[in-house]
Protein backbone atom coordinates (compact mmCIF):
# COMPACT_ATOMS: atom_id res chain seq x y z
CA UNK A 1 0.00 0.00 0.00
CA UNK A 2 1.45 3.38 -0.98
CA UNK A 3 2.28 5.82 1.77
CA UNK A 4 0.16 8.96 2.04
CA UNK A 5 1.50 11.87 0.05
CA UNK A 6 1.15 15.59 0.61
CA UNK A 7 -1.46 17.77 -1.08
CA UNK A 8 0.18 21.16 -1.70
CA UNK A 9 -1.92 24.28 -1.26
CA UNK A 10 -1.41 27.90 -2.30
CA UNK A 11 0.74 28.55 0.74
CA UNK A 12 2.94 25.47 0.54
CA UNK A 13 3.23 24.79 -3.20
CA UNK A 14 6.70 26.40 -3.56
CA UNK A 15 8.05 24.06 -0.86
CA UNK A 16 6.72 20.96 -2.60
CA UNK A 17 7.62 22.16 -6.12
CA UNK A 18 11.18 22.72 -4.93
CA UNK A 19 11.27 19.22 -3.46
CA UNK A 20 10.34 17.89 -6.89
CA UNK A 21 13.38 19.74 -8.28
CA UNK A 22 15.56 18.20 -5.57
CA UNK A 23 15.86 21.42 -3.64
CA UNK A 24 14.99 22.19 -0.02
CA UNK A 25 13.51 25.66 0.41
CA UNK A 26 12.22 27.21 3.63
CA UNK A 27 9.99 30.21 4.06
CA UNK A 28 11.97 33.25 5.22
CA UNK A 29 10.84 36.66 6.45
CA UNK A 30 12.34 39.35 4.23
CA UNK A 31 12.07 41.89 7.08
CA UNK A 32 13.62 40.13 10.09
CA UNK A 33 15.37 37.40 8.05
CA UNK A 34 14.06 34.57 10.23
CA UNK A 35 13.26 31.23 8.66
CA UNK A 36 9.98 29.59 9.61
CA UNK A 37 8.49 26.14 9.13
CA UNK A 38 5.56 25.39 8.88
CA UNK A 39 4.74 27.99 6.22
CA UNK A 40 2.41 30.80 7.26
CA UNK A 41 0.91 33.88 5.61
CA UNK A 42 2.86 36.08 8.02
CA UNK A 43 6.09 35.97 9.97
CA UNK A 44 5.35 34.62 13.44
CA UNK A 45 8.42 36.43 14.80
CA UNK A 46 7.92 40.01 13.62
CA UNK A 47 4.52 39.99 11.96
CA UNK A 48 6.01 40.82 8.59
CA UNK A 49 4.02 39.88 5.51
CA UNK A 50 6.91 39.82 3.04
CA UNK A 51 7.87 36.18 2.96
CA UNK A 52 9.84 34.23 0.38
CA UNK A 53 11.04 30.66 0.01
CA UNK A 54 14.84 30.51 0.07
CA UNK A 55 17.12 27.53 -0.53
CA UNK A 56 18.87 26.17 2.54
CA UNK A 57 21.92 23.96 2.91
CA UNK A 58 19.94 20.82 3.67
CA UNK A 59 22.38 20.05 6.47
CA UNK A 60 21.28 19.57 10.04
CA UNK A 61 21.39 17.40 13.13
CA UNK A 62 18.89 15.07 14.76
CA UNK A 63 17.19 17.15 17.46
CA UNK A 64 14.96 14.36 18.72
CA UNK A 65 13.60 11.08 17.42
CA UNK A 66 11.19 8.28 18.17
CA UNK A 67 10.73 4.74 16.91
CA UNK A 68 7.12 4.14 15.96
CA UNK A 69 5.87 0.64 16.72
CA UNK A 70 2.15 1.45 16.50
CA UNK A 71 1.31 3.36 13.32
CA UNK A 72 -2.13 4.60 12.34
CA UNK A 73 -1.98 4.56 8.54
CA UNK A 74 -2.00 1.14 6.92
CA UNK A 75 1.05 1.84 4.77
CA UNK A 76 3.05 2.67 7.87
CA UNK A 77 1.70 -0.31 9.77
CA UNK A 78 3.23 -2.46 7.03
CA UNK A 79 6.71 -1.02 7.59
CA UNK A 80 6.72 -0.47 11.36
CA UNK A 81 8.88 -0.07 13.36
CA UNK A 82 10.16 3.07 11.65
CA UNK A 83 11.85 6.25 12.80
CA UNK A 84 10.44 9.75 13.00
CA UNK A 85 13.12 12.35 13.62
CA UNK A 86 12.95 16.11 14.09
CA UNK A 87 15.95 17.50 12.22
CA UNK A 88 17.28 20.91 13.25
CA UNK A 89 18.63 22.72 10.19
CA UNK A 90 22.03 24.37 10.61
CA UNK A 91 20.63 27.73 9.43
CA UNK A 92 18.76 28.50 12.64
CA UNK A 93 18.32 27.00 16.13
CA UNK A 94 14.87 25.48 16.54
CA UNK A 95 14.22 25.26 12.79
CA UNK A 96 12.85 21.73 12.70
CA UNK A 97 11.83 19.45 9.81
CA UNK A 98 10.57 15.90 10.06
CA UNK A 99 12.19 12.88 8.50
CA UNK A 100 12.05 9.10 8.65
CA UNK A 101 15.82 8.89 8.09
CA UNK A 102 15.25 6.29 5.33
CA UNK A 103 17.95 3.69 4.97
CA UNK A 104 19.42 4.45 8.38
CA UNK A 105 19.56 1.50 10.81
CA UNK A 106 17.26 2.31 13.74
CA UNK A 107 20.01 1.44 16.23
CA UNK A 108 22.29 3.99 14.62
CA UNK A 109 20.06 6.99 15.26
CA UNK A 110 21.03 9.31 18.09
CA UNK A 111 20.60 12.92 19.16
CA UNK A 112 23.13 15.12 17.41
CA UNK A 113 23.55 12.76 14.42
CA UNK A 114 24.63 14.87 11.44
CA UNK A 115 22.28 14.49 8.49
CA UNK A 116 21.68 15.94 5.05
CA UNK A 117 18.63 16.21 2.88
CA UNK A 118 17.59 13.68 0.27
CA UNK A 119 14.30 13.27 -1.57
CA UNK A 120 11.96 10.31 -1.48
CA UNK A 121 9.48 9.70 -4.28
CA UNK A 122 6.12 9.15 -2.62
CA UNK A 123 3.80 9.46 -5.60
CA UNK A 124 3.94 9.96 -9.34
CA UNK A 125 3.76 13.69 -8.78
CA UNK A 126 5.51 14.31 -5.49
CA UNK A 127 8.88 13.90 -3.80
CA UNK A 128 9.30 14.30 -0.10
CA UNK A 129 12.27 15.86 1.73
CA UNK A 130 13.97 13.25 3.88
CA UNK A 131 17.33 13.16 5.64
CA UNK A 132 20.12 10.65 5.96
CA UNK A 133 23.45 10.58 7.77
CA UNK A 134 25.97 12.94 6.16
CA UNK A 135 28.31 11.37 3.65
CA UNK A 136 26.19 8.30 3.08
CA UNK A 137 25.45 9.42 -0.46
CA UNK A 138 26.94 12.15 -2.62
CA UNK A 139 26.21 15.33 -0.78
CA UNK A 140 24.10 17.83 -2.66
CA UNK A 141 23.00 15.36 -5.29
CA UNK A 142 19.46 14.31 -5.74
CA UNK A 143 18.90 10.73 -4.72
CA UNK A 144 15.71 9.83 -6.44
CA UNK A 145 13.20 7.54 -4.87
CA UNK A 146 14.89 6.35 -1.71
CA UNK A 147 12.95 3.25 -0.81
CA UNK A 148 13.20 1.14 2.27
CA UNK B 1 -14.36 39.17 48.36
CA UNK B 2 -12.92 38.77 44.88
CA UNK B 3 -13.81 35.11 44.38
CA UNK B 4 -16.90 35.04 42.22
CA UNK B 5 -17.75 31.36 41.75
CA UNK B 6 -17.49 28.02 43.50
CA UNK B 7 -18.01 24.36 42.67
CA UNK B 8 -20.70 22.84 44.85
CA UNK B 9 -21.25 19.43 43.29
CA UNK B 10 -19.32 16.81 41.34
CA UNK B 11 -20.69 13.78 39.54
CA UNK B 12 -19.51 10.97 37.32
CA UNK B 13 -21.22 8.28 35.31
CA UNK B 14 -20.40 4.60 35.32
CA UNK B 15 -17.12 3.97 33.51
CA UNK B 16 -17.04 1.87 30.32
CA UNK B 17 -14.15 0.92 28.08
CA UNK B 18 -16.36 1.25 24.96
CA UNK B 19 -19.88 2.29 23.98
CA UNK B 20 -21.90 -0.44 25.65
CA UNK B 21 -24.31 2.24 26.90
CA UNK B 22 -25.45 5.28 24.89
CA UNK B 23 -23.31 8.27 25.78
CA UNK B 24 -26.37 10.45 26.39
CA UNK B 25 -27.48 8.14 29.16
CA UNK B 26 -24.07 8.45 30.84
CA UNK B 27 -24.15 12.24 30.50
CA UNK B 28 -27.51 12.32 32.29
CA UNK B 29 -26.12 10.05 35.01
CA UNK B 30 -23.15 12.36 35.57
CA UNK B 31 -25.24 15.54 35.56
CA UNK B 32 -27.89 14.08 37.88
CA UNK B 33 -25.15 12.88 40.25
CA UNK B 34 -23.47 16.30 40.31
CA UNK B 35 -26.78 18.11 40.91
CA UNK B 36 -27.73 15.69 43.71
CA UNK B 37 -24.22 15.97 45.17
CA UNK B 38 -24.81 19.71 45.53
CA UNK B 39 -28.12 19.07 47.24
CA UNK B 40 -29.99 20.63 44.33
CA UNK B 41 -32.69 19.47 41.90
CA UNK B 42 -32.69 19.78 38.10
CA UNK B 43 -35.33 22.49 38.49
CA UNK B 44 -32.69 24.68 40.22
CA UNK B 45 -30.27 24.49 37.27
CA UNK B 46 -30.46 27.45 34.89
CA UNK B 47 -27.14 27.18 33.05
CA UNK B 48 -25.56 24.37 30.97
CA UNK B 49 -22.30 24.06 29.08
CA UNK B 50 -20.00 21.49 27.51
CA UNK B 51 -17.45 20.93 24.74
CA UNK B 52 -19.06 18.00 22.86
CA UNK B 53 -16.43 17.36 20.17
CA UNK B 54 -14.49 14.12 20.46
CA UNK B 55 -10.72 13.86 20.26
CA UNK B 56 -10.57 11.83 17.07
CA UNK B 57 -11.90 12.19 13.55
CA UNK B 58 -14.95 10.31 12.29
CA UNK B 59 -16.47 10.14 15.76
CA UNK B 60 -19.88 10.91 14.28
CA UNK B 61 -22.25 13.64 15.38
CA UNK B 62 -25.45 11.97 16.57
CA UNK B 63 -26.50 13.76 19.73
CA UNK B 64 -26.75 11.28 22.58
CA UNK B 65 -24.70 8.60 20.81
CA UNK B 66 -21.42 10.08 19.51
CA UNK B 67 -21.56 13.42 21.26
CA UNK B 68 -23.73 15.04 23.91
CA UNK B 69 -24.67 18.70 23.48
CA UNK B 70 -25.95 21.17 26.08
CA UNK B 71 -29.34 20.91 24.35
CA UNK B 72 -29.53 17.16 24.92
CA UNK B 73 -29.06 17.54 28.66
CA UNK B 74 -31.36 20.56 28.83
CA UNK B 75 -34.18 18.63 27.15
CA UNK B 76 -33.67 15.33 28.93
CA UNK B 77 -33.46 16.88 32.40
CA UNK B 78 -36.19 19.41 31.66
CA UNK B 79 -33.94 22.32 32.55
CA UNK B 80 -35.18 25.87 32.17
CA UNK B 81 -31.91 27.54 31.27
CA UNK B 82 -31.15 31.24 31.20
CA UNK B 83 -27.64 30.58 29.87
CA UNK B 84 -26.12 27.78 27.82
CA UNK B 85 -23.15 27.37 25.50
CA UNK B 86 -21.46 24.79 23.29
CA UNK B 87 -17.69 25.36 23.49
CA UNK B 88 -15.16 24.18 20.92
CA UNK B 89 -12.22 22.75 22.85
CA UNK B 90 -10.50 19.45 23.47
CA UNK B 91 -10.31 19.53 27.25
CA UNK B 92 -13.19 20.41 29.57
CA UNK B 93 -11.25 23.19 31.31
CA UNK B 94 -12.32 25.79 28.75
CA UNK B 95 -16.01 24.90 29.07
CA UNK B 96 -15.59 24.89 32.83
CA UNK B 97 -13.89 28.31 32.87
CA UNK B 98 -16.56 29.78 30.60
CA UNK B 99 -19.24 28.48 32.95
CA UNK B 100 -17.45 30.07 35.91
CA UNK B 101 -17.49 33.38 34.01
CA UNK B 102 -21.20 33.05 33.22
CA UNK B 103 -22.06 32.45 36.87
CA UNK B 104 -19.77 35.28 38.00
CA UNK B 105 -21.44 37.62 35.50
CA UNK B 106 -24.88 36.76 36.82
CA UNK B 107 -26.04 35.10 33.59
CA UNK B 108 -27.26 32.10 35.59
CA UNK B 109 -27.42 31.05 39.23
CA UNK B 110 -26.64 27.33 39.18
CA UNK B 111 -24.89 25.93 36.14
CA UNK B 112 -23.98 22.38 35.22
CA UNK B 113 -20.92 21.78 33.06
CA UNK B 114 -20.15 18.28 31.80
CA UNK B 115 -17.82 16.36 29.50
CA UNK B 116 -18.97 13.16 27.77
CA UNK B 117 -16.32 11.05 26.05
CA UNK B 118 -17.25 8.55 23.35
CA UNK B 119 -15.21 5.45 22.53
CA UNK B 120 -16.65 3.30 19.75
CA UNK B 121 -15.83 -0.35 19.22
CA UNK B 122 -12.71 -1.17 17.26
CA UNK B 123 -9.24 0.30 17.36
CA UNK B 124 -9.11 3.96 18.38
CA UNK B 125 -8.38 6.23 15.44
CA UNK B 126 -8.31 3.32 12.99
CA UNK B 127 -11.44 4.39 11.15
CA UNK B 128 -11.53 5.12 7.44
CA UNK B 129 -9.77 8.44 8.00
CA UNK B 130 -7.17 8.25 10.74
CA UNK B 131 -6.11 11.63 12.08
CA UNK B 132 -4.16 13.65 9.56
CA UNK B 133 -5.10 11.63 6.50
CA UNK B 134 -7.75 12.30 3.93
CA UNK B 135 -9.72 9.27 2.83
CA UNK B 136 -7.75 8.86 -0.38
CA UNK B 137 -4.44 8.38 1.38
CA UNK B 138 -3.29 11.93 0.81
CA UNK B 139 -2.45 14.48 3.47
CA UNK B 140 -3.70 18.01 3.06
CA UNK B 141 -3.76 21.12 5.20
CA UNK B 142 -1.37 21.12 8.13
CA UNK B 143 -1.25 17.33 7.86
CA UNK B 144 0.78 17.57 4.65
CA UNK B 145 3.92 18.02 6.75
CA UNK B 146 3.21 15.18 9.19
CA UNK B 147 1.02 12.56 7.48
CA UNK B 148 3.60 11.59 4.83
CA UNK B 149 6.09 10.88 7.62
CA UNK B 150 3.72 8.62 9.57
CA UNK B 151 3.55 10.99 12.53
CA UNK B 152 0.90 10.17 15.14
CA UNK B 153 0.13 11.75 18.52
CA UNK B 154 2.18 9.10 20.34
CA UNK B 155 5.04 9.73 17.89
CA UNK B 156 4.94 13.40 18.82
CA UNK B 157 5.01 12.46 22.50
CA UNK B 158 7.92 10.11 21.79
CA UNK B 159 9.88 12.99 20.25
CA UNK B 160 9.30 15.08 23.38
CA UNK B 161 10.22 12.21 25.71
CA UNK B 162 13.42 11.28 23.84
CA UNK B 163 14.51 14.91 23.88
CA UNK B 164 13.75 15.19 27.61
CA UNK B 165 15.67 12.02 28.45
CA UNK B 166 18.63 13.09 26.35
CA UNK B 167 18.76 16.72 27.52
CA UNK B 168 18.30 16.06 31.22
CA UNK B 169 19.92 12.62 31.51
CA UNK B 170 16.63 11.16 32.77
CA UNK B 171 15.76 7.50 32.39
CA UNK B 172 12.78 5.39 31.44
CA UNK B 173 13.03 3.69 34.83
CA UNK B 174 12.16 7.03 36.45
CA UNK B 175 9.02 7.37 34.36
CA UNK B 176 8.23 3.74 35.21
CA UNK B 177 8.68 4.36 38.93
CA UNK B 178 6.28 7.28 38.71
CA UNK B 179 3.75 5.10 36.86
CA UNK B 180 4.00 2.26 39.38
CA UNK B 181 3.03 4.75 42.08
CA UNK B 182 0.40 6.34 39.86
CA UNK B 183 -1.34 2.97 39.57
CA UNK B 184 -1.49 2.85 43.38
CA UNK B 185 -3.32 6.18 43.22
CA UNK B 186 -5.60 4.74 40.52
CA UNK B 187 -6.66 1.98 42.90
CA UNK B 188 -7.89 4.71 45.29
CA UNK B 189 -9.83 6.53 42.55
CA UNK B 190 -13.26 4.93 42.49
CA UNK B 191 -14.52 6.51 39.25
CA UNK B 192 -11.62 5.35 37.10
CA UNK B 193 -11.14 2.60 34.56
CA UNK B 194 -8.40 0.75 36.45
CA UNK B 195 -10.26 0.89 39.78
CA UNK B 196 -13.50 -0.40 38.28
CA UNK B 197 -12.31 -2.83 35.64
CA UNK B 198 -8.74 -3.89 36.33
CA UNK B 199 -7.87 -3.24 39.99
CA UNK B 200 -4.34 -4.56 39.72
CA UNK B 201 -0.96 -3.04 40.63
CA UNK B 202 1.69 -2.22 38.03
CA UNK B 203 5.26 -3.40 38.57
CA UNK B 204 8.38 -1.78 37.21
CA UNK B 205 9.15 -5.01 35.33
CA UNK B 206 5.75 -4.88 33.65
CA UNK B 207 6.38 -1.28 32.71
CA UNK B 208 9.87 -1.89 31.33
CA UNK B 209 8.82 -5.00 29.39
CA UNK B 210 5.58 -3.61 27.96
CA UNK B 211 5.35 -3.22 24.17
CA UNK B 212 6.84 -0.05 22.76
CA UNK B 213 4.31 2.34 21.26
CA UNK B 214 6.64 5.10 20.18
CA UNK B 215 9.97 4.45 21.83
CA UNK B 216 10.98 5.65 24.38
CA UNK B 217 7.29 5.57 25.31
CA UNK B 218 5.52 2.25 25.82
CA UNK B 219 2.05 0.94 26.49
CA UNK B 220 1.71 2.30 30.04
CA UNK B 221 2.85 5.80 29.06
CA UNK B 222 -0.34 6.26 27.03
CA UNK B 223 -3.83 6.81 28.44
CA UNK B 224 -6.60 4.38 27.61
CA UNK B 225 -9.67 5.49 25.61
CA UNK B 226 -12.85 5.12 27.65
CA UNK B 227 -16.56 5.90 27.44
CA UNK B 228 -18.04 7.95 30.30
CA UNK B 229 -19.03 11.42 31.51
CA UNK B 230 -18.07 13.77 34.35
CA UNK B 231 -20.02 16.83 35.57
CA UNK B 232 -19.81 19.77 37.97
CA UNK B 233 -22.25 22.27 39.42
CA UNK B 234 -21.07 25.86 39.74
CA UNK B 235 -22.72 28.76 41.57
CA UNK B 236 -21.84 32.03 43.30
CA UNK B 237 -19.98 31.99 46.66
CA UNK B 238 -23.08 33.47 48.34
CA UNK B 239 -25.37 30.67 47.12
CA UNK B 240 -22.65 28.08 47.72
CA UNK B 241 -22.66 28.67 51.46
CA UNK B 242 -26.17 27.26 51.87
CA UNK B 243 -25.51 23.98 50.06
CA UNK B 244 -24.51 20.50 51.15
CA UNK B 245 -20.72 20.56 50.97
CA UNK B 246 -17.98 22.97 51.79
CA UNK B 247 -17.54 24.75 48.42
CA UNK B 248 -14.45 24.60 46.23
CA UNK B 249 -13.77 28.24 45.43
CA UNK B 250 -12.44 29.05 41.97
CA UNK B 251 -9.37 31.13 42.74
CA UNK B 252 -7.78 31.59 39.35
CA UNK B 253 -7.95 30.41 35.74
CA UNK B 254 -5.62 30.38 32.74
CA UNK B 255 -7.20 29.44 29.43
CA UNK B 256 -5.08 31.04 26.68
CA UNK B 257 -5.82 30.56 23.01
CA UNK B 258 -2.41 29.58 21.76
CA UNK B 259 -2.94 26.51 19.67
CA UNK B 260 -0.60 26.11 16.74
CA UNK B 261 -2.37 23.48 14.64
CA UNK B 262 -0.59 20.46 13.22
CA UNK B 263 2.75 21.48 14.61
CA UNK B 264 5.18 18.77 15.58
CA UNK B 265 5.46 18.70 19.36
CA UNK B 266 8.76 19.94 20.65
CA UNK B 267 10.16 19.93 24.18
CA UNK B 268 11.37 23.50 24.16
CA UNK B 269 8.02 24.85 22.94
CA UNK B 270 6.23 22.81 25.59
CA UNK B 271 8.50 24.29 28.25
CA UNK B 272 7.82 27.84 27.08
CA UNK B 273 4.08 27.23 26.66
CA UNK B 274 3.71 25.64 30.09
CA UNK B 275 5.56 28.54 31.68
CA UNK B 276 3.15 31.01 30.08
CA UNK B 277 0.11 29.09 31.35
CA UNK B 278 1.61 28.92 34.87
CA UNK B 279 2.44 32.64 34.95
CA UNK B 280 -1.08 33.41 33.76
CA UNK B 281 -2.57 31.19 36.48
CA UNK B 282 -0.40 32.61 39.27
CA UNK B 283 -1.30 36.15 38.25
CA UNK B 284 -5.00 35.30 38.08
CA UNK B 285 -5.06 33.46 41.42
CA UNK B 286 -2.45 35.66 43.09
CA UNK B 287 -0.56 32.61 44.28
CA UNK B 288 2.90 31.17 43.74
CA UNK B 289 4.29 27.65 43.40
CA UNK B 290 4.73 27.22 47.17
CA UNK B 291 1.01 27.84 47.76
CA UNK B 292 0.05 24.71 45.79
CA UNK B 293 -0.89 21.96 48.23
CA UNK B 294 -1.92 19.34 45.69
CA UNK B 295 -1.84 19.27 41.88
CA UNK B 296 -3.52 17.11 39.27
CA UNK B 297 -1.50 17.57 36.11
CA UNK B 298 -2.59 16.49 32.66
CA UNK B 299 -1.09 13.21 31.51
CA UNK B 300 -2.50 12.15 28.16
CA UNK B 301 1.07 10.88 27.83
CA UNK B 302 3.15 10.30 30.97
CA UNK B 303 5.92 12.65 29.85
CA UNK B 304 3.54 15.63 30.24
CA UNK B 305 3.50 15.27 34.04
CA UNK B 306 7.12 16.27 34.76
CA UNK B 307 6.77 19.08 32.23
CA UNK B 308 3.67 20.48 33.96
CA UNK B 309 5.37 20.11 37.37
CA UNK B 310 8.34 22.09 36.06
CA UNK B 311 6.13 24.73 34.42
CA UNK B 312 4.31 25.32 37.71
CA UNK B 313 7.61 25.69 39.56
CA UNK B 314 7.05 22.55 41.66
CA UNK B 315 10.38 21.28 40.31
CA UNK B 316 13.31 22.95 38.59
CA UNK B 317 13.68 22.61 34.82
CA UNK B 318 14.79 19.10 33.97
CA UNK B 319 14.09 17.84 37.49
CA UNK B 320 10.39 17.09 37.17
CA UNK B 321 10.86 13.34 36.91
CA UNK B 322 13.20 13.26 39.91
CA UNK B 323 10.52 15.20 41.85
CA UNK B 324 7.79 12.79 40.78
CA UNK B 325 9.56 9.76 42.22
CA UNK B 326 10.24 11.39 45.60
CA UNK B 327 7.97 10.89 48.63
CA UNK B 328 7.00 14.57 48.69
CA UNK B 329 4.98 14.19 45.48
CA UNK B 330 3.12 11.07 46.64
CA UNK B 331 -0.05 10.77 48.67
CA UNK B 332 0.97 11.61 52.23
CA UNK B 333 3.82 13.82 50.98
CA UNK B 334 4.10 17.59 51.08
CA UNK B 335 2.75 18.25 47.56
CA UNK B 336 1.04 15.15 46.22
CA UNK B 337 0.76 15.00 42.42
CA UNK B 338 -2.01 13.27 40.49
CA UNK B 339 -3.88 11.92 43.50
CA UNK B 340 -6.65 11.12 40.98
CA UNK B 341 -4.15 9.06 38.92
CA UNK B 342 -4.97 11.37 36.00
CA UNK B 343 -5.87 10.20 32.52
CA UNK B 344 -3.46 7.30 32.97
CA UNK B 345 -5.54 5.87 35.81
CA UNK B 346 -8.96 7.28 35.05
CA UNK B 347 -9.04 6.89 31.28
CA UNK B 348 -8.80 9.30 28.36
CA UNK B 349 -11.13 12.08 29.53
CA UNK B 350 -8.88 15.14 29.28
CA UNK B 351 -9.35 17.37 32.31
CA UNK B 352 -12.12 15.33 33.96
CA UNK B 353 -10.22 13.48 36.71
CA UNK B 354 -7.93 16.50 37.11
CA UNK B 355 -10.86 18.88 37.77
CA UNK B 356 -12.89 16.43 39.87
CA UNK B 357 -10.07 15.66 42.24
CA UNK B 358 -8.87 19.26 42.52
CA UNK B 359 -12.40 20.17 43.62
CA UNK B 360 -12.71 17.24 46.04
CA UNK B 361 -9.31 17.98 47.61
CA UNK B 362 -10.15 21.55 48.67
CA UNK B 363 -13.61 20.38 49.76
CA UNK B 364 -11.79 17.91 52.02
CA UNK B 365 -13.59 14.95 50.44
CA UNK B 366 -10.68 12.97 48.98
CA UNK B 367 -10.63 10.33 51.71
CA UNK B 368 -7.54 8.09 51.49
CA UNK B 369 -6.15 10.43 48.82
CA UNK B 370 -6.57 13.58 50.90
CA UNK B 371 -3.57 15.93 50.83
CA UNK B 372 -2.34 17.37 54.12
CA UNK B 373 -2.26 20.96 52.93
CA UNK B 374 -5.13 21.19 50.49
CA UNK B 375 -5.73 24.93 50.86
CA UNK B 376 -4.96 25.40 47.18
CA UNK B 377 -5.26 22.75 44.46
CA UNK B 378 -4.37 23.09 40.80
CA UNK B 379 -5.70 21.22 37.76
CA UNK B 380 -4.07 21.43 34.34
CA UNK B 381 -5.07 20.00 30.99
CA UNK B 382 -3.96 19.96 27.39
CA UNK B 383 -0.67 20.02 25.55
CA UNK B 384 1.56 22.56 27.26
CA UNK B 385 1.61 24.78 24.17
CA UNK B 386 -2.17 25.10 24.32
CA UNK B 387 -2.80 24.16 27.94
CA UNK B 388 -5.14 25.41 30.60
CA UNK B 389 -4.91 25.58 34.38
CA UNK B 390 -7.41 26.28 37.15
CA UNK B 391 -6.70 26.87 40.85
CA UNK B 392 -9.21 26.08 43.59
CA UNK B 393 -9.20 27.29 47.19
CA UNK B 394 -10.55 25.91 50.42
CA UNK B 395 -11.43 29.52 51.17
CA UNK B 396 -12.46 32.41 48.94
CA UNK B 397 -10.05 35.26 48.29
Amino acid sequence: MPKPYPIPDDLTRPFWDAANRGQLVIQRCQSCRRFQHLPNVMCLSCGGADLAYEPVSGRGTVHSFTIVHEARHKAFREIQPYAVAAVELEEQPGLLLLSNLPGTPLAGIHSGLKVEVTFETVSASQRLPQFQPTGQYNSGHVTAGVER
Amino acid sequence: MTTRAAVVGVGHSRMFRRDEVPLGQLALEACRNAIADAGLKPADIDGVCTNPEQGFEDAGSIDGINIVTPGFVEQALGLRTRWGLRVWASTVLKAFATTVDAVAAGRCNYAVVFRAIYNPKGRYGQGANPAGYAGNGQSGGGGQFTGPYGVTAPANAGLVAQRYFHKYAAKREMLGTFLVNNRKNALLWEWGYWYQHRPEPLTLDQYMNAPDVCWPLGLYDCDLPVHACGAWVITTPERARDLRHRPAYVRGMATPYSQIPNRTWNLEEFEEGGKRVAENLFESARIGPSDIGVANLYDGFSIFVPLWAEALGLAAKGEGLAFLIREESRIGGRTPINTSSGNLGHGRMPGVAQLMESVLQVMGRSGARQAKHADISVATAGLLTEGQAIAFGRDPA
